[in-house]
């Protein structure tokens, strides 16, 4: 079994820790239902659910671009974090809207902060984590003070409709952290994040130049459990956890089948676990803190919850994370508490409680 | 006829899935087990030091040929 390539965090570090202090999603309107696309897979709206769990998926206009989903996002992290200034924004993507240049300075630009550094990162679905260790690593370097993560991938540019294998899976979103300076032991504050890539199975999941994403689905399947299991463990031991302390696992939500499958391998019981996907699919890089974003709007989230987070993607990458859930109050679409056209449920289950801010 | 062996049925239980009624024509996605129930039945069998593939565990196209190739590579009892 390989090791993780790096596990870092306030227990070998001298600076200051990297505590989350802002949450903030957005999401498409547009919802696709299994029902709309099961006939051209040849397939039943049932067999889509029963491979993964997945009833509908957010679906980006054509006039959308990953840009606009990160830019609505990262608003919302800023102003869920009370403060819109920082040093740097991270873009977790692999769908920017250019080859060149990368999306995340245009993004800072719209977002009113021109001028700070601002750089894409490719680390598929888990982006992220990717993404909030750069943060940490900036934080404790003392280069900032306050880091914007954003993860938004407009995935479904990158599926091919006619494919059972993807076209289910993938849904369009955005939702992004702010991270700032603070002390190890204050909530929010990140744990050890472990983080690894192995790119001699990367052609288990690829998207070549021009063409569309392709995965092999059992390999891929075995992967995901395996790693983010490893993963798991590794970040619940450096924080000096025990799994039986984690009250919420998020991991990204790949496919209900693979979430449940790491669950039963860490001995998670399933009000532990926080699913997302039957709303909205695989959201690449977004998923963890579209859950998250989410699990707090339907209270399953609360301040003081000790969280573990894992993510499995194309690289292959994957990796995990721990932190003590903070006190702050996310902003963004909350799929599941309120959408029409959410979910496996009929229209009776709808409520008007959306939670938006433009 | 056609019960399905215990150490098999613990393992699908772990699954979650439930076999039940098994014919010698059972088929595997009539009894449950779809490519990722296989491709995490192969994990569950790789902890138990069996190296058996999804493909191969694909490749018996019944609940019975999949519970005969499973005993043989098991370890005795």
């Amino acid at each position: 079994m390989n090791g993780p390539a790096s596990v870092n965090g306030p227990a070998s570090v001298i600076g200051p820790a990297a505590v989350i202090c802002g949450l903030g999603a957005a999401l498409p309107d547009r919802r696709v239902r299994n029902e709309e696309i099961c006939a051209g897979l040849g397939v039943d709206a049932d067999w889509i659910r029963s491979r993964t769990g997945i009833c509908s998926r957010a679906r980006a206009a054509a006039e959308v671009t990953t840009g606009d989903l990160a830019v609505q996002a990262g608003r919302r992290a800023l102003a869920s974090s009370g403060n819109g200034q920082v040093d740097a924004v991270v873009l977790a993507t692999i769908t920017p809207d250019h080859r060149c240049p990368a999306t995340a300075p245009a993004v800072a630009a719209r977002l009113g902060l021109p001028g700070v550094p601002a750089f894409d990162l490719a680390a598929a679905c888990t982006g992220f984590l990717y993404g909030l260790q750069l943060a940490a690593g900036l934080i404790t370097l003392g280069a900032a003070a306050r880091v914007l993560v954003i993860a938004a991938d407009r995935i479904w540019s990158l599926t091919d409709p006619g494919d059972r294998v993807t076209a289910p899976l993938f849904g369009d979103a955005a939702a992004a952290c702010v991270v700032r300076a603070g002390q190890a032991a204050e909530p929010g504050a990140l744990g050890p994040v472990v983080l690894a890539a192995d790119g001699r199975d990367g052609s288990a999941i690829v998207a070549p130049h021009g063409g569309f994403l392709t995965m092999r689905g059992p390999q891929t399947f075995q992967h995901a459990v395996t790693r983010m299991s490893q993963a798991a463990h590794q970040a619940v031991q450096a924080a000096g956890w025990e799994l039986t302390g984690v009250d919420r696992f998020v991991p990204h939500q790949a496919n209900a089948r693979i979430t449940a499958a790491v669950g039963r391998r860490l001995g998670l019981d399933d009000q532990r676990v926080l699913h997302h996907i039957e709303h909205v699919g695989n959201t690449s890089a977004a998923s963890i803190p579209l859950t998250l974003s989410h699990a707090w709007a339907t209270g399953r989230l609360r301040a003081g919850h000790r969280v573990l987070m894992a993510a499995f993607g194309a690289g292959l990458t994957w990796g995990a994370a721990t932190v003590v859930w903070p006190d702050l109050t996310p902003v963004g679409d909350h799929p599941g508490d309120g959408h029409p056209g959410d979910g496996c449920f009929n229209d009776d289950c709808f409520n008007d409680d959306h939670s938006r801010d433009d | 006829m056609g019960a399905v062996s215990t150490e098999l049925r613990d393992m699908l239980a772990v699954l979650k899935v439930e076999p039940g009624d098994c014919g010698p024509d059972t088929g595997l996605e009539e009894a449950g087990l779809d490519s990722l129930a296989l491709a995490e039945l192969s994990l569950l069998l790789a902890e138990r030091g069996v190296q058996v593939g999804q493909d191969e565990l694909a490749a018996t196209a019944t609940l019975p040929a999949l519970d005969q190739l499973i005993a043989s590579r098991l370890p005795a009892r």
